[in-house]
């Protein structure tokens, strides 16, 4: 079930942000904020609802993997640092590239915990060095104009 | 702390402070110990946030520092207290070196993850290693002073108050003088706008890798502390939630005044240790409660009570922080 839910929210996401009107604005307000309120868009409305909508995602993800797995107050501290690496690996703001850096740490550490079990603590943060190391930005990085 | 206080004043509040120490009881002392350690490690955190930089992984550092001094410890028997800081400052020091310029292109959350990797896989490293003893560590011996060694726990522990404390504040004293200097200022526009400060002949990824490795130099003397303190050292120290921490206190303080993080890492520290004490069951509860209300008041931090701000708000903050510390215990 998980696999096909991902995949779908992840379209969905990716269609919203860019090829919607609410996608623009969302977009528009990251890229220039005083453009923006310039412009007439309630940016701290924007904010608030962008944070509620990760939120969301964040609960979905948490009851979806819940029966997987054993359940603990500290468990949340493991799935912050994977899931900043993943979107580190992807870059940020792209849909796709937190798909890719996923499938990447997910295979990455089962391979390591499989071939290599004394590598299995660092591997995630070996790939994140390495990508980084080679593409500074993220493997997919949204074009962006540099603001002087 | 005000802007113009002069240099020489805050060397007679650091001897004020040791002094002060002879009177508090011996639970004060090692608390104020952690603190000072603490304050050290968060000041270098800081100074590289004035770059606009905030590094998730100065628990790198900080086990750096404080593996160099344990493994020199146990191998040659050197155990002086002075001479342990200089070597965590200097193990800490030259790590940056490396480090630094390698980091420096990077900015905002991918210079905070890839600093959080490179303690991460140095803390998987000091794991699998067993010469290190893994993920147990292993004990140092008591360190001394000068060729006096300190039978007594008190005056052991007044020792190690009073040169954390002194090292700790002759930091802070480099760090205000850093802040109001050509150099600091400039680190201060890398953060608005790094393009600028290149167009004015100033390398800003210089900049970022000096900060980055004064920072790192706190952070190795702070590890020194912390082991001397607790006379063991595990792969903990390099742990990401130890680095967490460290960022905390530099968050709760501000990057506007280097005394707040004092203030900042006694106070957590404060409420930490007695809601430890009171409340076992709900002390992590309470202290998330006191940074959450220290955010919510203070969105720039506790040096914001006495920097620039002295509006009523900030007053009525005071009052309501001074109430929530009350509440604490």
């Amino acid at each position: 079930v998980l696999i096909p839910i991902s995949a779908l929210i992840g379209f969905a996401i990716w269609f919203g942000l860019n090829r919607t009107v609410i996608g623009k604005i969302v977009l528009a307000v990251i890229h220039n904020e005083e453009m923006s309120v310039s412009m007439g868009v309630r940016v701290n409305r924007v904010y608030a609802i962008a944070f509620a909508f990760g939120v969301l995602l964040a609960a979905l993800a948490g009851a979806l993997t819940a029966p997987k797995i054993s359940m603990q107050p500290g468990l949340s501290s493991d799935v912050i640092i994977l899931s900043f690496a993943i979107v580190v690996i992807g870059g940020l703001g792209s849909v796709e590239g937190a798909a890719v850096g996923a499938i990447l740490v997910g295979l990455a550490r089962a391979a390591s915990v499989h071939l290599m079990p004394q590598a299995e603590l660092f591997v995630i943060y070996l790939i994140m060095a390495a990508v980084l190391m080679f593409r500074p930005e993220g493997l997919f990085k949204r074009e962006t104009a540099r603001r002087i | 702390m005000k802007k113009d206080l002069h240099p020489l004043a805050m060397v007679a509040l650091i001897a004020g402070v040791t002094l002060f120490g002879r009177v508090l009881p011996t639970w004060t002392l090692s608390l104020a110990t952690i603190a000072a350690s603490n304050a050290l490690i968060a000041l270098g955190i800081v100074v590289l946030a004035r770059t606009g930089n905030v590094s998730f992984g100065q628990g790198l550092f900080f086990a750096a520092g404080g593996y160099g001094v344990a493994l020199i410890a146990n191998a040659w028997g050197l155990t002086d207290a002075v001479a342990q800081v200089i070597i965590g400052a200097a193990c800490g020091g030259m790590l940056g070196l490396v480090v630094g310029p390698l980091i420096a292109r990077y900015s905002g959350i991918f210079f905070g993850m890839l600093t959080l990797a490179l303690s991460m896989v140095f803390y998987g490293a000091l794991v699998k290693s067993t010469a290190l003893g893994g993920s147990d560590g292993f004990n140092v011996g008591r360190p001394t002073l000068f060729g006096l060694s300190f039978t007594d726990p008190r005056e052991a522990d007044f020792m190690l108050y009073a040169v954390s404390v002194i090292v700790t504040g002759f930091a802070g004293i480099g760090a205000t003088i850093l802040f109001r200097s050509e150099f600091g200022l400039a680190s201060l526009a890398v953060r608005e706008n790094n393009l600028r400060v290149e167009y004015l002949c100033i390398s800003a990824n210089r900049i970022i890798s000096i900060n980055f490795v004064i920072a790192a130099i706190f952070a190795g003397a702070s590890g020194a502390f912390a082991l001397m303190a607790q006379r063991h050292i595990d792969p903990q120290f390099a742990y990401w939630t130890t680095s967490g921490e460290f960022v905390f206190i530099a968050v709760l303080a501000g990057n506007q005044s280097v005394a707040a993080v004092f203030v900042a890492s006694m106070a957590l520290e404060l409420v930490r240790s007695f809601s430890n004490l009171y409340l076992p069951n709900t002390w992590q509860l309470v202290l998330g409660v006191f940074l959450l209300g220290v955010i919510l008041f203070l969105p720039r931090g506790i040096g914001s009570l006495w920097i620039r701000n002295r509006r009523k708000r900030s007053t009525s903050t005071a009052k309501a922080l001074a109430a929530e510390r009350g509440a604490a215990p």
